[in-house]
């Protein structure tokens, strides 16, 4: 079964080099106490993230109508964010200012969400066939 | 006077029964040519409606019908997205018109869930082509779909109600 698509890889790498970039824009804020910038680049993570979500996503459900409500996007996004933020801890890239225990907590807290929406995944997968909906199957 | 009061009104009546016959002569033919207008209209009209619930019903008809062209398309052999289309169209009459856009969207979905799969081979003219064909889960899948709603309409009595 293919749940791995081109668009959904192509969502990781945007992702990826998104989180980097905010990584280094927030330890660098940080470090010059620029609050404001902080939030503003916070902000505009979230919108970016949000908006490469929604058009690979739209591209991934033309190509393939995989029924998965969302859960293989916000599960890429999970690994993707917190694997950056983790090696950036590792390098010890952060700022002073940034804790290793915001980390754990969101990672807690976000886990538990994708966990839920886990569930809800299972439980609708049930009117697949293959990953599918069996009612939009055969045109 | 009295005789010249009776004429007056004698001619007073016969102008007035003249203008209601007349009046009432325009009024049959408007209310004739009304009718008619009307039969034409209810004419037209049923035809219109007609037609528009034709379109509806053959409209929700095709929904499902692409997948059984496709699935004739390959049993008729393998073939290429562009053969598949020009086959399509031409059994069908050009009932079923399809995009090469859905074409895809379609296979691509089959080929998810192991009905269909391709091989690359050599076009006419330009680059390799993906031929699609039915698995032996197509095939099968294809058979029991025709035996148990396509096979229904050879039965003596629906053929006899479809006037064969």
């Amino acid at each position: 079964m293919k749940t791995v698509t081109r668009y959904l890889v192509g969502f990781a790498i945007a992702a990826f080099l998104l989180t980097i970039a905010f990584k280094c824009s927030l330890s660098f804020s940080l470090d010059r106490q620029q609050f404001v910038a902080t939030k503003i680049f916070s902000v505009l993570y979230a919108l970016s993230m949000f908006a490469f979500g929604w058009f690979f996503g739209k591209k991934d459900g033309a190509y393939l109508p995989i029924f998965d409500v969302g859960f293989r996007f916000h599960f890429t996004t999970f690994v993707i964010h917190n694997l950056v933020c983790g090696l950036w801890f590792l390098l010890k890239l952060n700022s002073v200012r940034e804790k290793a225990e915001s980390f754990y907590t969101i990672l807690i807290v976000w886990g538990i969400l994708l966990l839920a929406h886990f569930i809800i995944y299972l439980a609708l997968r049930k009117k697949t066939i293959d990953g599918l909906n069996r009612d939009d199957l055969f045109e | 006077m009295p005789l010249s009061l009776v004429l007056f009104n004698f001619l007073g009546q016969i102008f007035l029964d003249k203008k209601f016959a007349e009046e009432k002569s325009e009024s049959t033919f408007a209310i004739e040519l009304n009718k008619l207008n009307n039969t034409n209209w209810h004419c037209m009209h049923k035809d219109e409606k007609l037609n528009d619930l034709l379109s509806a019903w053959e409209d929700t008809y095709k929904k499902g019908q692409l997948t059984l062209w496709l699935f004739l398309a390959l049993r008729d052999g393998k073939k290429y997205v562009d053969e598949m289309k020009r086959f399509v169209e031409e059994t069908s009459n050009r009932t079923m018109i399809c995009e090469e856009q859905s074409l895809y969207r379609c296979l691509r979905k089959f080929e998810h869930i192991g009905v269909v799969t391709h091989q690359r081979g050599k076009g006419n003219k330009g680059p390799e082509r993906k031929y699609y064909f039915l698995t032996p889960l197509g095939e099968a899948l294809f058979n029991q779909f025709v035996k148990r709603n396509i096979y229904l309409f050879y039965h003596e009595k629906i053929k006899q109600l479809l006037n064969f």
